[in-house]
């Protein structure tokens, strides 16, 4: 049994280490804090730069693979695409259907290149640089778009026949 | 504990404290490298500014190929006033390329390379591209 002397220097001990653990909780508590404060600032930050995902890069990768993809009338599909036109006035949609819209022999080339990457959920499309309203030619899977969502889309911007005139190739993929 | 040990321990808990603050507090600004950036960013700008390269690239090869198969008369004029056209979008010229022209029978090839590296930068990422093409139209010289 300690005497009273040793009974007060133990309380003053227990009474410091108290204080001590509380101010390292609180330390550690400001430190965890600014951690994951940082952190949300991070994931905030990625979550809204500019940067594409890697995803995204590599998609425009493929989609400049699939324009130097050697067709069998011996262009390859960028030169088929720059040669692309708009309409002239007046226009007959029936009459152009056919030289908007990829044919099956087209689709078959193209989907062998990119059915193992996307499957057939893969939409091509070409317009005028600046403007999304009219494609000028698709290229797509019957009904793509009806059932499923947009779920990434690149653009690789090509020159036309006309030199002062660009085009926008974009290639999309549904989900 | 006599008083002195307790000046002791007050000196050490409270130097313990200002050293875990001083530490914590500018470990950030004393690592090297300046400005900290987050893992894996410039590796995106990196691949954003090849990727960007490559597509200049292709775009110059695909005007080569369409000023090339335009090109009427004299070829060499005329294949490089239209390819001027399309380069002019680039911030770039025919003066800008050496050209060399090969022509066989009726095929003439076009053979063209930069003479000085395309720049590209973002961020701490930078990109050196050579542009290059050989293109080839059925056109008489």
């Amino acid at each position: 049994m300690l005497n009273r002397k040793g009974q007060v220097e133990d309380a003053i001990e227990v009474s410091l280490a108290l204080i001590g653990m509380v101010i390292g909780i609180v330390i550690l508590t400001i430190l965890s804090s600014a951690s994951g404060a940082d952190i949300s600032k991070a994931q905030i930050n990625l979550l809204n730069t500019n940067d594409n995902p890697y995803d995204a890069n590599f998609m425009a990768t493929d989609l400049q693979n699939a324009l130097q993809l050697q067709l069998t009338n011996g262009q390859s599909l960028g030169e088929m695409l720059a040669q692309v036109q708009e309409a002239e006035l007046p226009y007959d949609v029936e009459a152009d259907r056919g030289n908007r819209i990829c044919n099956e022999e087209l689709f078959t080339e193209l989907n062998i290149y990119l059915s193992p990457l996307y499957k057939t959920n893969w939409v091509l499309y070409v317009y005028p640089k600046g403007t999304t309203v009219v494609p000028l030619f698709s290229c797509n899977f019957q009904d793509t778009k009806t059932n499923l969502n947009r779920e990434q889309s690149t653009i690789i911007i090509i020159p036309s026949t006309d030199p002062e005139k660009d085009l926008e190739v974009h290639l999309e993929v549904y989900t | 504990m006599n008083k002195k040990a307790f000046v002791f321990l007050y000196i050490c808990t409270v130097g313990f404290i200002i050293a875990i603050m001083l530490f914590y507090g500018s470990a950030g600004k004393n690592q090297p490298g300046g400005k900290t950036l987050y893992l894996g960013e410039t590796e995106i700008h990196l691949f954003e500014l090849y990727q960007q390269a490559e597509q200049d690239n292709y775009y110059i090869t695909l005007a080569a190929q369409l000023s090339a198969d335009q090109a009427a008369g004299d070829f060499q004029t005329s294949f490089e006033s239209t390819f001027n056209k399309y380069l002019a979008k680039k911030s770039l010229s025919v003066q800008d390329f050496n050209l060399q022209y090969i022509t066989k029978g009726e095929k003439t090839t076009v053979i063209g390379k930069s003479m000085q590296p395309l720049h590209y930068t973002q961020g701490s990422a930078s990109y050196n591209l050579t542009a290059s093409f050989r293109v080839t139209a059925s056109a008489k010289v």
